[in-house]
């Protein structure tokens, strides 16, 4: 009976369960995307969260919802990518891979300590105790941190406490980025320390810290010592695509801050860089970008085909762009090639470097004057999509060649010197009815009579200053009831359909925007200042401040005069090189929708360096420098010596312990 | 008074993880963090509660009826895991956040000793149905009080120094004993609480 029931029992009881389950299951079932499943199985199912998403489940469903791109995983790259979107049945485009960097040379056994600390092993929670135990506020703590967080395994202890990463294992997920307390280690590609500017919260040398091109020389140093030339140049031309140039001309005011002034002289930094560079040229393999993404960007022509304008298009190329170079005289080089003289800079050196650069796929014609040949009308409705002028550090075009009255480089506008100069020579000025002189001082009233006399019908000066200061500064005011001023106003966007001026926006007091309409503009500076112009639709343009790239010069507007420290006086090559490379990644970041703006925390002009306190009262050992020759030349065993000289020094560190062998070699050279 | 004094049996002296040694695999899998182990604590929480609650009346008006009680260990499973398998499939439907949060660790724990074990003890230890069900309830509890505490001793091992040899689990084991060895201290009050229960 006890069996019989037991039997029936259980026999009941799973036959009731199984159907009730199997009817709930009916009932209530959900429908699920199958894909979401598949795509979780491609993902690398590390759950390390570098997509963003709460682990691979989330970021699969993501990815199915198409709340998430194909290549949401960032630690799988391209392969992982790959094989989401053969799930998704779609394409996915190769994209630059990051690595994770960590920025600190130095570890606690070799830094200046501020206590001995003894606690948890951790950064997080070295990091409470005022901050660490080094000196140095950026400084590496070494406690591991980052490498126990790595989700792959990619980080290790190097032998001086410092994190080393395994490049064939790091996917640049960026765990470690988030995990470090001291924001040491970074995400790095060509493709981001090309977009990138100096931040005070890297460790950079003090040479690295005075160039204007912020080119990383301790690391080029480092590899020359390794004997890595070709590596060196690839490091330098990350920065600046002009070494060779720039070992035979550049002021070199790295050399000047070199830590080694201060034992006996400066490291020939420039004289390495030219030794890599020639050691590149002679040896014809030429160093071109690792990675040229497709050119699917925008059509940009760039006027001018000097440093800036090249520079600015070797980057903007590597930037996935299509930039097209149109160049007045006959042959590219600006005034490298026009005004430096040939015994300071051969001209193959200079033919080569070009060379290179329009190597990466770059078009450029020669012999184009902008306002004679082509137009901004012109070019807009011939499917440019932005137009930089970088026309130059000429200080007046009329260097070049005489009578240029008529070329407009911004249809309709003029600069007043040339404007002037017309009226001086009794050329016939044709101007249209209503006239803005952007600045100028008293020669805006001398040439509102010039424009006055000339068929203007009304004329606005816009000063940058306030009414009181035009008679501080002894200004002259013109009197006539067709001359209108604008105190305190700052020129901001210059509107166009064509080869017409449409208005001017300016920026007035308590930053009200004014617009006011125009048909011709005088523009007071010496040349035209760089500038980025957009087509808005059909053959409407406007121009774009780039300007604000750069951290202070953020309220200089659009026509800032080219003063000598204002953001558009090249004063050298390197200068100009640095220049070019900020307009390129400012215009990418106006292309990708973001806010021209400079990034956080950037280094800017006065660089402060940071030097160290044993040797800060040392100052007076710094022995003054005759003219640099930069027409020497070294060879390879000078340069080797030369890279070995170096302190390898970071923001605070260097190398204490010069070898014996070094010390003998100084004092024997 | 009587639910208190069962609460804190529950709980702390005859603690279902430290006390009893039941539902150790959890104990030991999903403590490594903190997030986890709460989701986990809580699933348990709304398993064992109902669980505890279908089996009382499947012992007490089928089992004891027809006589069967021997067949308890295998209707148990049966009926918790058939049960674990519907709630999973209500929550999925009707409340997806709930599902979220809980939904990785219900199968987990549909064959679960921790949970079986509950029911059991309510059948042995003669309780009603309200005793049992607050009895389940306070064992939850209890699991998630101590896989809490365990999740935030297992978060200090990631920044100690321990042997090679000891690493992981096998460290989490020898904690996992002292922290039995330290709840072995509320048997203390054991009696003290049987002589409430008494009056």
């Amino acid at each position: 009976m006890i069996i019989l029931n037991s039997f029936l029992m259980l026999l009941g009881l799973g036959l009731m369960a199984s159907i009730m389950l199997a009817i709930a299951s009916k009932i209530l079932y959900v429908w699920e995307d199958p894909r979401i499943e598949q795509v979780e199985g491609a993902l690398l199912g590390a759950n390390c969260g570098g997509c963003g998403y709460a682990g691979c489940a989330a970021a699969a469903e993501a990815v199915v919802k198409s709340k998430a791109e194909l290549d949401v995983c960032t630690a799988g790259g391209f392969e992982i990518a790959q094989q989401v979107a053969e799930v998704m049945g779609k394409k996915v485009e190769q994209k630059e891979p990051d690595f994770a960097r960590p920025g600190c040379y130095y570890g606690y056994q070799d830094a200046d300590l501020k206590f001995t600390y003894d606690g948890v092993l951790d950064c997080r929670a070295a990091m409470l105790l005022y901050e660490g135990s080094k000196e140095c506020h950026i400084g590496c703590l070494g406690l591991r941190t980052c490498v126990v967080s790595c989700p792959f395994n990619a980080l290790s202890m190097g032998e001086n406490n410092l994190p080393v990463v395994n490049l064939d294992r790091c996917t640049g997920c960026g765990v470690c980025v988030e995990v470090c307390p001291k924001d040491i280690i970074t995400l790095s590609s060509a493709t981001r320390r090309i977009k990138a500017n100096q931040k005070k919260s890297e460790c950079t040398a003090p040479c690295q810290r005075n160039c204007p091109a912020e080119i990383d020389i301790p690391e080029y140093i480092r590899q020359i010592s390794a004997g890595n030339y070709l590596e060196a140049v690839r490091v330098i031309k990350e920065k600046n695509p002009f070494p060779l140039i720039c070992g035979w001309v550049c002021p070199a005011p790295c050399e000047f801050e070199c830590r080694r002034n201060l034992i006996d002289e400066p490291v020939g930094i420039n004289a390495l860089k030219k030794f890599v560079s020639q050691y590149e040229m002679t040896s014809g393999q030429r160093i071109l970008p690792d990675y040229l993404p497709p050119a699917k960007g925008k059509n940009i022509v760039i006027v001018g085909g000097g440093v800036e304008g090249l520079t600015a298009a070797y980057y903007l190329r590597r930037l996935d762009h299509a930039p097209k170079v149109m160049e007045a005289t006959d042959r590219l080089g600006g005034i490298l090639r026009y005004v430096i003289t040939e015994d300071r800079l051969p001209r193959n050196v200079l033919d080569w470097e070009i060379d290179s650069i329009l190597e990466t796929g770059i078009e450029a014609k020669t012999g184009k004057t902008m306002g004679k040949d082509f137009s901004l009308g012109s070019m807009f409705s011939s499917g440019t999509d932005m137009v930089l002028l970088t026309t130059g550090g000429w200080d007046s075009r009329q260097i070049l060649r005489d009578n240029i009255w008529g070329e407009n480089i911004i249809p309709g506008s003029y600069l007043l010197l040339d404007l002037l100069i017309a009226a001086s020579k009794n050329i016939k000025i044709d101007l249209k009815k209503k006239i803005v002189i952007i600045g100028g001082g008293s020669t805006s009233s001398r040439a509102a009579d010039v424009c006055l006399g000339n068929g203007a019908e009304q004329v606005t000066v816009v000063l940058p200053f306030t009414k009181q200061e035009t008679e501080f500064r002894n200004i002259e005011l013109n009197g006539s009831k067709k001359v209108k001023y604008i105190f305190s106003a700052t020129p901001v966007e210059l509107e166009g359909n064509g080869d017409q001026l449409k208005s001017l926006s300016l920026r007035v007091v308590n930053d009200e925007i004014q617009k006011l309409s125009l048909d011709n503009l005088i523009v007071s500076s010496g040349r035209y200042p760089e500038m980025l112009i957009e087509k808005t639709k059909a053959t409407q343009w406007k121009t774009v401040d780039i300007f604000k790239v750069l951290p202070r010069e953020s309220q200089v507007g659009i026509f800032t005069i080219a003063e000598t420290g204002r953001p558009t006086d090249l004063a050298g090559v390197v200068v100009a090189v640095g220049r070019g490379r900020k307009m390129a990644k400012a215009i990418q970041q106006y292309v990708s929708g973001e806010e021209i703006s400079p990034d956080a925390g950037v280094i800017v002009d006065d660089k402060e360096l940071q030097n160290i306190f044993e040797i800060a009262d040392k100052k007076d050992l710094m022995a003054s420098r005759g003219i640099i020759d930069n027409r020497i030349t070294v060879d390879e065993a000078e340069a080797r010596y030369h890279a070995n000289r170096c302190l390898n020094c970071g923001l605070i560190c260097y190398k204490k312990k010069l070898d014996k062998v070094n010390k003998e070699e100084i004092s024997a050279y | 008074m009587e639910y208190i004094i069962l609460a804190i049996n529950a709980i702390l002296v005859k603690n279902i993880l430290l006390a009893q040694y039941l539902g150790n695999c959890p104990f030991m899998g999903v403590s490594k963090k903190m997030e986890t182990a709460t989701g986990m604590g809580m699933a348990v929480i709304f398993v064992i509660t109902f669980a505890t609650s279908i089996t009382w009346f499947v012992y007490h008006y089928i089992l004891v009826i027809l006589q069967i009680e021997y067949l308890q260990t295998i209707v148990f499973i049966l009926v918790i895991a058939a049960l674990v398998q519907l709630i999973e499939m209500f929550l999925k439907k009707l409340a997806p956040a709930l599902y979220k949060a809980l939904g990785i660790f219900l199968p987990l724990i549909t064959t679960n000793c921790a949970i079986l074990g509950v029911a059991v003890l309510c059948i042995n230890n003669e309780f009603n149905f309200l005793q049992s069900l607050f009895y389940a309830l306070f064992s939850g509890v209890g699991f998630l009080l101590a896989l809490i505490l365990f999740a935030g001793i297992r978060g200090r091992f990631e920044i100690s120094f321990i042997p090679r040899a000891l690493q992981d689990t096998a460290i989490a084991l020898v904690m996992a004993g002292l922290m039995a060895l330290a709840f072995y201290g509320f048997l203390g009050i054991d009696n003290s609480l049987q002589a409430l229960m008494m009056k």
